[in-house]
């Protein structure tokens, strides 16, 4: 896992890196406190926690220090399913994600490229939805797609759904809406590569003889590939942490629970601070063999 | 344009929600923040077991003449443009600025907020709040809030309706450490036209109707155990003042069996409003109050009590240990606690039943309707056949039961 992609890419003179002056110390100590203050320190009495043991009173809330590890095979098991429900909703959201944001990026990073005005307004375009709360918009969605709201009459009309049927509450809402708010991460990294797409390349395609499919499977995708795969990690990732989506009170319902709410349940509910320390501790490392695995595969280790 | 933007009614609502959301997530962020440094420092130092009993802090009401009160969304008049008449009318009467701060949304989500603070015995940030029974109960039993002083409150011994001190105090027997801000009846609410078109009955008359297969997936229930629950295990003729654990089983096995076929759709919060409002539930169990103040917008709404038994709870106000100015919030219970402000409130929109004698007779002179009607004032015959109380909880049982409940109502199974 080298930072190689940020890094020089001629080899760099013997000695260069070693000399440490005091002024690149003095500028990262910023960084190397807030790391410590805001990422160590909360990981690691995170860790603490979820290793907690109950207190002999048996008051809610209580616990005190122990080393109990029975507490991960417990959230393991006891949550499997929104576990396994979480991974399949970021899953199906970043594919759809990717198959709109692609059109949508190459639009704007290639055929666009003449109008560089009209570039600029389309980008902006993709971020306007950022200007307005997160929460507003999905509270919007759920006001927009209610039962006797015009959108699910005029499908039920169509007979395209049945009388008894609704939107709101289901898998369909909450993959719908992770979706949409999830967007813009996807097309922004993928608009950065296409941008910067060398169009002498397709024409070199073309040139021997390669059609248009052929074209984009051979140059355009491999050439963008970094763009997806940063992309889907930056939708993925932060899609399976979801909570508001899939919560009861936006677009979800009891059906539709995800890892999220497990934790917001267990930590500000019931107060189990263990089972909710080790369900978010499973959840960072499950995530960390993914994102592992995934980059493994697609050789493109350099992103790490 | 931009007026008739503003003054739709669906537009309000999404502002009112997202307001709300953005509170609850500000105090979510402000929870989890507060308790990883807790969590740091504990990794510090974690006292062992040994709590130090705490007194009251130094009360600083002679120099400082503001009380600041911390409570829950439909409670006070004026709320729409922050106006609140009743209380610039306190601050009028006592020269005290009162700070009233529309913060509690949830009781755990509050007390995750404060827990730190409480068990420190230091300031909250509020001089008062008002939690639910078995909030109260449970702040109590730790020691967090302080003993009331009689002597500063001459309108609660005068006017506090008996039932109040005793049938609903069993939390706080003789009513030491808390009074009653206002009770709350949980019901059955619906949709009158919608639940007659699927059903064919004008309305629901108990939980087997709420089943019927024609209302699939138009239920709601209340996230609220102590309301939802205590509902169903009435049902089934169990008396909550006193249930089992084996009761408590079987409502619970009735709610999962229909949250897992559907029939249950939502189970919410306060949120559950803006389902009735936007079709999404046409009945289900609220809280009597919200769905009575929502009938002005909304005529086809209506709740009723059931036979077989409705939910009573109480919001009660409590003084923290480490409240600043002690002296002043008894000053603010004590005004709360005229009959004329408390039926001011009645009157001015805030339908929930309140603990002090005389208010309703004073309601009556200028709305006879409001004073009658028993979702607001309860009658004795009210309390005596229709509302029950749910027991208070051991710790362990507390633990348990709210466990269950979550993984319930969150599908965990």
């Amino acid at each position: 896992m080298a930072f190689a992609a940020f890094g020089p890419s001629q080899p760099v003179v013997a000695g260069a890196g070693k000399k440490s002056s005091p002024i690149v110390l003095a500028l990262l100590l910023p960084g190397i406190i807030y790391l410590g203050l805001f990422f160590l320190t909360p990981l690691i009495s995170l860790i603490i926690t979820a290793v907690e043991v109950p207190d002999a009173s048996g008051a809610i809330g209580a616990y005190n220090y122990g080393f109990d590890i029975s507490n991960f095979g417990y959230v393991a098991t006891h949550y499997f399913q929104q576990i396994l429900r979480s991974f399949l909703y970021a899953t199906i959201a970043t594919v759809l994600a990717l198959l709109i944001s692609y059109p949508l990026a190459y639009f704007i990073g290639v055929r666009m490229r003449r109008f560089a005005v009209l570039q600029r307004i389309l980008v902006t375009l993709v971020i306007a939805p950022f200007f307005i709360s997160f929460l507003l918009r999905t509270l919007a969605w759920k006001q927009l797609l209610a039962d006797n709201s015009w959108a699910i009459e005029t499908l039920k009309a169509l007979h395209l759904m049945g009388a008894n049927d609704y939107f709101i509450g289901t898998p369909g809402s909450v993959i719908f809406g992770l979706t949409y708010n999830f967007i813009p991460f996807m097309t922004l990294p993928l608009y950065t590569t296409l941008e910067r797409l060398d169009l002498r390349l397709l024409e070199a395609g073309s040139d021997l003889y390669a059609n248009s499919r052929h074209v984009f499977t051979r140059v355009t995708l491999p050439i963008t590939l970094p763009g997806i795969i940063s992309g889907t990690l930056l939708t993925f990732i932060p899609i399976s942490g979801d909570y508001v989506n899939a919560s009861a009170n936006y677009l979800g319902s009891s059906k539709t629970s995800m890892i999220g709410n497990m934790v917001e349940a267990d930590f500000l509910q019931n107060l189990q601070y263990p089972s909710a320390a080790a369900l978010s501790v499973l959840f960072m490392a499950v995530i960390l063999v993914l994102v592992w695995v995934y980059v493994k595969k697609s050789g493109t280790e350099d992103l790490l | 344009m931009n007026d008739q933007i503003a003054n739709d009614p669906m537009f309000q609502q999404v502002l009112a929600q997202a307001k709300k959301a953005q509170a609850t997530r500000r105090a979510v962020l402000a929870g989890s923040g507060a308790t990883a440094l807790a969590l740091a420092l504990a990794a510090c130092a974690k006292p062992g077991g040994a709590t130090k009993k705490l007194t009251p802090a130094k009360d600083l009401s002679g120099s400082e003449k503001v009380v600041v009160w911390d409570n829950w969304p439909y409670y006070m008049d004026g709320e729409t443009d922050q106006s609140f008449p009743s209380v610039k009318a306190f601050e009028k009467a006592t020269g005290i600025k009162c700070d009233y701060n529309i913060v509690i949304n949830d009781n755990n989500e509050y007390f995750a907020k404060i827990k730190n603070s409480l068990a420190s015995g230091t300031d909250t940030g509020a001089d008062t709040f008002c939690l639910t029974d078995w909030m109260a109960g449970r702040l109590i039993t730790s020691g967090y809030v302080q003993p009331l002083q009689y002597d500063l409150l001459p309108n609660v011994t005068a006017n506090l309706n008996g039932s109040f001190k005793t049938t609903f105090g069993t939390f706080d027997p003789g009513r030491k450490y808390s009074l009653t801000w206002k009770g709350i009846v949980g019901a059955i609410g619906y949709h009158k036209s919608n639940y007659k078109k699927l059903t064919g009955k004008a309305a629901p008359t108990s939980i087997e109707d709420l089943w019927n297969p024609a209302l699939k997936g138009k239920i709601s229930m209340l996230s609220e155990m102590r309301d939802t629950l205590g509902i169903l295990m009435m049902a089934d003729g169990v008396k909550i003042d006193s249930f089992t654990k084996n009761d408590f089983e079987k409502a619970l096995n009735t709610f999962s069996k229909y949250v897992g076929n559907g029939q249950i759709r939502q189970i919410n919060g306060n949120d559950y409003t803006q389902l009735f409002t936007n079709g999404d539930v046409v009945a289900g169990v609220v809280w009597a109050g919200d769905i009575v103040s929502m009938q002005a917008d909304n005529p086809e709404l209506d709740v009723v009590l059931l036979e077989s038994g409705s939910t009573f709870a109480c919001d009660n106000y409590l003084i923290p240990m480490g409240a600043p100015h002690a002296k002043n919030a008894h000053e603010l219970i004590n005004f709360f606690y005229e009959p004329e402000v408390a039926a001011a409130l009645a009157l001015h929109g805030v339908y929930y039943t309140t603990p002090v004698n005389g208010a309703q007779a004073i309601a009556a002179k200028t709305d006879p309707k409001l004073a009658a009607n028993e979702l607001i004032f309860p009658t004795d015959q009210t309390f005596a056949t229709k509302l029950q109380q749910f027991r208070d909880l051991t710790p362990q049982e507390d633990n348990e039961f709210s466990k269950a409940w979550s993984d319930a109502s969150k599908g965990v199974v």
